[in-house]
């Protein structure tokens, strides 16, 4: 009888299992739940992301004020550890939920799911959901949102699209934050626009200031094109 | 950045297949675990191996190897295990 000295011959080669499933498949599987239930219910779904300081809440406070004039807008808002950033949105009078993350650096379906709790969504025409301040982790996590927005601030860089294309290429607008401050910030405007659609052509730009109000018409006009027809003056 | 929460993920699907597995053919040794890694998966597959290696710790899956094709596109799969004949 032959012994064969090879090690490796002694070892059976392994069997294989072939699985093909995505890491992301439960993620997936319930934010595909929450847009149906978000279309069922009728309310509009944004999700905001950015770099930490680039100015979703600041933004989110005036359009959640503008708003609350004429339709019900709630928010959800992720952040790791305060509620500070639902303290200051609640101040516009609008519905405010905080997700505490606890350390984690995205929103995830589940969460959402979890935050919205007891919500009744049909009373709603506007739900936003602020991510985490960061520009990697939330690409990769669906939340069931109609539209994603990425915000970016005149302060943080012209080249900002080209370090960070993933989250530019799952986002459905670029919003440019801090317009007042593009000045003062040095910020070439055109050829930020130009590296944004460098990594995505034909992508929406709407550049905007929260503390003077420029451009928030266009932004409001894009939140409500699909709620047009549900005018709820508050009295 | 969020490897780690990956990795519990990851093994949580392996744990799945190993069930479902089991219960056709008795026992199942894993060897190792294949993935597909997309570059525009925005994740590092070397941190990931290691976020795995730590979450593997003192489960049935320590010592198991992890191997990933990189792939150009978003995906991120499980693409199979090698595993004792």
């Amino acid at each position: 009888m032959r012994v064969s000295s090879s090690p490796e011959a002694r070892v059976a080669p392994a069997r294989i299992v072939e699985v093909r499933r995505s890491l992301l498949k439960a993620n997936d599987l319930r934010a595909r739940e929450l847009r149906q239930r978000f279309t069922t219910a009728g309310v509009q779904v944004v999700s905001l992301v950015s770099s930490p300081g680039a100015g979703k809440t600041a933004l989110l406070e005036v359009l959640l004020t503008r708003l609350r004039r004429t339709h019900a807008a709630a928010a959800l808002v992720g952040d790791l550890a305060t509620d500070n950033d639902a303290v200051r949105l609640a101040r516009s009078g609008a519905p405010v939920r905080q997700i505490n993350t606890g350390n984690l650096c995205h929103l995830e379906a589940r969460m959402v799911e979890e935050g919205l709790a007891d919500w009744d969504l049909s009373a709603l025409d506007v739900l936003f959901l602020e991510n985490v301040g960061n520009l990697v982790c939330p690409s990769a996590y669906d939340l069931g949102e109609a539209e994603r927005w990425v915000l970016l601030s005149v302060t943080e860089g012209e080249d900002k699209p080209l370090k960070y294309p993933t989250i530019f290429n799952t986002a459905d607008v670029a919003v440019i934050t801090k317009l007042d401050l593009a000045a003062a910030a040095g910020c070439d405007l055109a050829r930020l626009r130009t590296n944004i659609t460098e990594v995505r052509p034909g992508m929406a730009i709407i550049e905007v200031s929260a503390r003077t109000g420029a451009g928030l018409e266009r932004l409001l006009q894009r939140v409500l094109r699909k709620v047009a027809g549900r005018l709820q003056p508050i009295p | 950045m969020h490897e780690l929460s990956l990795a519990m993920n990851l093994i949580e699907a392996i744990e799945e297949v190993i069930e479902e597995e089991c219960a056709q053919r008795g026992g199942l040794r894993v060897r190792a675990v294949r993935l597909r890694v997309g570059a525009l998966s925005g994740v590092n597959a070397d941190a990931l191996a290691f976020a795995y290696e730590c979450a593997c710790e003192g489960t049935g899956l320590a010592g198991t190897r992890l191997t990933a094709e990189a792939t150009p596109g978003p995906e991120l799969e499980l693409l199979g295990l090698e595993v004792d004949p």
